[in-house]
């Protein structure tokens, strides 16, 4: 295996050895002055936003429309299928979800940085109800030394490995699974897979209207649980005049976070907007790839815009513009 | 700082640079500047932890110059050791088993819960363990009538000298001392050697134990492995018993990567540090384990708690209690957790029964009876390390029994994350217990010539380039 993987690195056209490209083959150049780097199988956007490293809130602090959510948030709120949407009403929009992320954090960013968009747009996948992640947990111990060090050596040693590797071929990463490597867009959130972009296999399931006794038993529980950090985002959206936007991306796997939504959403009257369609394709049946995203998008935007709250929104802008 | 870092690479390029430029080492320009560099490794992490290392420093420096002022007062000799004792053990104790103390009293005593999570918050600074035995060993060879050096600069370069400071080998007083203003001109010979052991133990470190690391606990805080699998009720035995394998290998080549790279770097900068591991999974008894294991640990404990409580000379009740309490206090070393003690009990047993039944005189006689006993001395010694990785005997009582329950379905290696890798690089721990059997039994193949050793070192520095895991920290720095 090695000598066929070494011989493939060397003669990456062979027909008969062909592997698979490692993340350090993909082609793609270095973060530049406009992105910067995401995600190493280890998150770094936490770190980076927390610290404001490379000025990564500074898109943020314009944005008009913030995405927030989890991964599956990264992958299906692209800007560049949301923003000529909301172009046509005169907003800026910024993706900030984060790999894992629930409502913590951007909570956190938007009293720490005194953030006011006038709507968020959340993938509410358990994102309200979930407490913080390890993380979160791990940067809330460390100092801002070690946040530094943590953000920046991590980066150089990308860009070290990047460099090594087109001497020395990298045989591990063609043993067992590879690590996600995303670099994001400071300006607009926008993920750029180096690896990791979606391989397009079958979103097949969408949700049914009910969910069944176990799962309603085990939201009950969840949301008892969960009420104190919703309510917390919640009141915090309003005192700041945001306007909340709830949607759930479609998923694969376990469709709980779907119905708690709903039910949460029941109980606090808050905008959702359902968009989910049949035969969408995200990698593994999850994180959905930039054709599907391009389709949710289509989907989602037209019945956020005609939100007769979203409508007003719009028309404060116009207003307020020169 | 981290040697598996790219921030060491830089500090060990610049480290390389001031070496050429000083190519008689030995001035007390050179000293300075590596106690400066020293200082900044250590303090990298936590630049606040350089005052506890000073402290340390300061205390048992002019402790031992006390000792030799009251040579001819024992009483106040006494004292003097008794002071530095307590103030090392003091900083040692509030640091390391402050949060273990009190989570213990907790169960009996109710504390008021903001101090007692306060306490329990309480940051072990890296490498203390290593570096307050370090010196409180210098204060009590200058009891027992060695000489104290007069030099701070001296002293503080011993107790802070870079490559042994945060993980070992714990280095002795009068075996570093006088290397410090020895000139010792660049010759390659050394040089080579210093590098052959810094590539060796760069591949035990980043190719062996990171890649069994990522099997064993992930990659990243919401990952899991093979070890958190093995400890959910009702695993499969495979998980287990992989569990059971990989970890000793793992904290074997994680330990002696970090004492190869050690040693080799003070051999690039002209000094010499001692052995610390010796091929432990050949021990044949519980005896040579720590004869193979830590060594300078074992030997620290011999030197400064066995002989103290009466060593071979007292009866043999007497000394197997002996026996027992070092290896406690061993485990709990380690760190502070019963499962530690559980371990150092594991081996303080073995040891006693060794001793206690005279195996010792069977193993001698009879080959079947010396290979029947390295089995079980090797045996108990997973088993050992089963309570060590655990933290809790919860988790250590679940993997034993999903291990004991010995049913082996069919697993995907390829489902779990880096165990393909893991399984591959696991195989260099048997070949190098093989090499070392092959020298200790004189043979031949295994006497490399410099042609080979350049060889096999530039293969093990390509595999490092290639095959390295996920740079973790090293397993000891936590103790």
């Amino acid at each position: 295996m090695t000598v066929l993987a070494t011989a493939r690195w060397y003669d990456r056209t062979h027909p008969l050895l062909r592997l698979e490209r490692t993340e350090y083959q993909a082609g793609l150049p270095d973060p530049s002055a406009d992105t910067y780097l995401d995600s190493r199988g280890t998150s770094l956007a936490y770190n980076a936003f927390t610290h404001d490293w490379n000025h990564v809130v500074d898109a943020a602090r314009k944005a008009d429309v913030l995405f927030l959510g989890n991964s599956r948030a990264v992958y299906g709120f692209r800007p560049q299928y949301f923003q000529p949407w909301l172009d046509r009403i005169g907003l800026r929009g910024f993706n900030m979800a984060f790999f894992g992320g629930t409502g913590q954090l951007p909570l956190w960013l938007i009293r720490h940085y005194d953030l006011h968009p006038k709507m968020v747009v959340i993938n509410d996948d358990r994102f309200l109800l979930l407490g913080k992640t390890e993380w979160e947990q791990a940067l809330d111990k460390e100092s801002t030394w070690g946040a530094f060090k943590d953000y920046y050596g991590s980066a150089a040693a990308w860009l070290v490995q990047k460099r090594l590797h087109r001497i020395v071929p990298p045989l591990r990463a063609y043993t067992g699974r590879r690590r996600l490597v995303v670099y994001r867009s400071i300006g607009t959130g926008a993920p750029i897979f180096v690896f990791g972009e979606s391989e397009g296999k079958p979103m097949t399931r969408l949700p049914s209207a009910q969910a069944d006794q176990a799962v309603k038993a085990w939201i009950d529980q969840a949301l008892a649980r969960g009420r104190r950090t919703s309510a917390e985002f919640l009141r915090e959206m309003d005192r700041r005049g945001i306007l909340v936007v709830l949607t759930v991306i479609q998923d694969n796997g376990d469709f709980a976070g779907y119905y708690m939504s709903r039910r949460l959403n029941e109980r606090n009257g808050r905008i959702y907007v359902h968009a989910m369609l049949p035969n969408l394709m995200g990698q593994a049946g999850s994180h959905m790839d930039a054709e599907s995203s391009k389709r949710l998008m289509e989907d989602l935007m037209p019945k956020i815009l005609a939100l007769p709250r979203v409508q007003a929104l719009a028309g404060k802008q116009q207003e307020t513009r020169p | 700082m981290n040697f598996a870092s790219l921030e060491f690479g830089v500090f060990f390029l610049v480290v390389l640079v001031i070496r050429l430029f000083y190519r008689q080492s030995g001035s007390r320009v050179f000293v300075s500047i590596l106690v400066l560099l020293s200082l900044v490794f250590y303090g990298w992490e936590e630049p606040s932890y350089v005052f506890l290392i000073l402290l340390s420093t300061v205390i048992d420096f002019f402790a031992a110059l006390a000792i030799e002022k009251y040579r001819s007062s024992p009483r106040t000799r006494r004292a003097i050791v008794t002071i530095s004792c307590v103030a090392n053990l003091g900083l040692l104790g509030f640091f390391k088993y402050t949060g273990f103390f009190v989570q213990n009293l907790s169960t009996v005593l109710p504390l008021e819960p903001g101090i007692a999570t306060a306490l329990r918050g309480i940051v072990l600074p890296i490498g203390i363990s290593f570096y307050t035995f370090q010196s409180m060993s210098y204060t009590i060879d200058v009891y027992r009538g060695e000489k104290p050096t007069r030099s701070f600069l001296d002293f503080i370069f011993y107790i802070s000298f870079f490559p042994q400071l945060v993980a070992g080998p714990i280095v002795r007083a009068h075996n570093f001392l006088y290397q410090i203003h020895r000139v010792r001109s660049i010759r390659l010979v050394v040089w080579l050697e210093g590098f052959r052991l810094m590539i060796l133990g760069f591949f035990l470190k980043l190719v062996v134990a990171d890649n069994i690391g990522y099997a064993l606990s992930g990659i990243n805080l919401q990952s899991v492995g093979i070890w958190d699998y093995a400890v959910q009720p009702d695993g499969p035995s495979t998980l287990a018993w992989y569990a059971i394998i990989l970890f000793p290998a793992q904290i074997f080549c994680d330990f002696a990567g970090y004492t190869n790279i050690a040693r080799g770097l003070a051999y690039l900068l002209g000094f010499r540090l001692p052995i610390n591991f010796n091929a432990p999974y050949l021990a044949g008894s519980f005896s040579e384990f720590w004869h193979r294991w830590h060594i300078t640990l074992s030997t620290w404990l011999r030197d400064y708690l066995y002989i103290p409580l009466g060593g071979n000379r007292i009866s043999k009740g007497r000394t197997l209690v002996n026996v027992m309490a070092v290896m406690l206090l061993g485990g709990l070393w380690h760190g502070a957790g019963w499962t530690f003690i559980v371990w150092g009990a594991i081996h303080g047993t073995g040891l006693v029964v060794e001793r206690a039944a005279g195996i010792a005189r069977v193993t001698e006689r009879w080959l079947a009876a010396r290979l029947g006993w390295f089995l079980v001395v090797q045996a108990v010694v997973l088993f050992a390390w089963i309570f060590f990785r655990s933290s809790r005997f919860a988790e250590a009582g679940v993997l034993i029994t999903n291990a004991a329950r010995l049913d082996f379905p069919h697993i995907e290696i390829a489902d779990y994350p880096n165990l393909q890798a893991a399984l591959i690089v696991i195989w260099a721990v048997p070949l190098l217990h093989l090499r070392a059997l092959l020298r200790e039994a004189g043979g031949r193949p295994f006497r490399e010539t410099r042609i080979e050793q350049a060889i096999v070192s530039g293969f093990l520095l390509i595999a490092t380039l290639s095959f390295y895991g996920e740079g973790g920290e090293f397993i000891y720095f936590q103790f």
